[in-house]
């Protein structure tokens, strides 16, 4: 090759790339019911009233929420109020999204529902659907990125 | 101001905004809104919810035909719950209740309540306030949810496995959170 610098860039490359993709993720999750009852707003869900009017009822209450650093193989399970179990496994990491596997497994019954999906950086998505007193459960769950390789989770941006 | 304070605070605010109160309690609600740019942002917060909820439900009404997954939900309200079902046994006379019931009688409510709140304080003290964690042991806060309206997230289904499930899945852009909701055919025909 005539150019060294060229040559150095693609060797480079290959380590540019490894760096900018994290060994691990921070998974969150909040189980909440959600009602049609009234416009109750627990001070736990402030910042979450946007993804939780995806779901279309008005009353949301918290019941509880965790969180995970994990690498992929690892898997976390919630019992849920309903009695239901949510189980989320995280499959692989890559640059910009990340592989789960999720299972909801009703009680006394072996054959969950099983749903393989692909979540961005940093991004949400709300996971629903048992029916619990007069509405249902969700569970919003987050994918957090660290800021840099060997962080801790990105940053929030300030208040 | 502690946590617990501004959380009072807030819901001081929330019950102003859904017309709960009157007299001093509104006029001291009022007043907060007016003077404090936090609890004026909780106001915008809610009615922003309450815009939202209206725009998302009349949004996908208007792209979809939803009939089937209403009657879904409204057949599970009006469905007894496993809880339910278990409160109304005990309420006919089932059970470790009843018998305590007849061998104690009227001790039963009040030292029932003194062990259920010592029982509420020793729960509190072992796992901290209910914000605390179930999975990991770190403690959850509103900033872990914040930005997500400035990322893309949108969410790519790869596979579904599941006998008597329905999957559904309600997206509304990629600046907010994709839901996924899992209905339990099985429990449902079950409890019809």
């Amino acid at each position: 090759m005539r150019n060294p610098w060229i040559l150095a860039a693609l060797l480079l490359l290959p380590a540019l790339g490894a760096q900018a993709q994290p060994d691990r993720v921070q998974l969150i999750y909040m189980e909440v019911y959600a009602h049609n009852q009234d416009m109750e707003l627990d001070p736990e869900l402030r910042g979450m009233t946007d993804a939780l009017a995806m779901t279309g009822y008005t009353g949301f209450r918290f019941i509880s929420a965790g969180k995970k650093n994990m690498v992929p193989g690892d898997s976390f399970t919630v019992e849920l109020e309903s009695g239901y179990t949510l189980q989320i496994r995280l499959d692989d990491i890559a640059l910009e999204n990340v592989g789960l596997t999720v299972w909801m497994t009703r009680p006394g019954r072996e054959n969950p529902v099983k749903l393989k999906l692909r979540i961005n950086r940093n991004a949400a998505t709300v996971i629903g659907g048992n029916n619990f007193r007069k509405g249902k459960l969700v569970v919003p769950v987050r994918v957090r990125y660290p800021a840099k390789p060997g962080d801790g989770p990105a940053p929030s941006k300030p208040r | 101001m502690s946590n617990t304070e501004r959380d009072e605070l807030f819901r001081l605010v929330m019950r102003y905004h859904d017309g709960e109160l009157s007299g001093d309690e509104a006029e001291r609600a009022r007043a907060l809104i007016e003077s404090d740019p936090e609890a004026a942002a909780w106001v915008s917060d809610m009615e922003a919810m309450g815009d939202a909820t209206f725009e998302f439900v009349r949004g996908a009404v208007d792209q979809e035909d939803f009939s089937e997954y209403w009657v879904t939900v409204d057949e599970g309200v009006r469905s007894p719950t496993p809880a339910l079902r278990r409160a109304k046994a005990a309420h006919q006379g089932e059970g470790l209740w009843s018998w305590l019931q007849r061998q104690f009688g009227g001790w039963l409510v009040p030292a029932g309540g003194l062990a259920m709140a010592g029982a509420a304080a020793i729960l509190v003290l072992a796992v901290g306030l209910p914000w605390a964690s179930r999975v990991g042991g770190e403690k959850v806060t509103a900033e872990d949810w914040e930005g997500i309206a400035q990322v893309d997230n949108t969410v790519e289904i790869e596979e579904i496995e599941g006998d008597a499930w329905s999957v559904s899945i309600l997206s509304a852009g990629q600046d907010q959170p994709t839901v996924i909701w899992f209905d339990d055919l099985q429990a449902e025909e079950d409890q019809g």
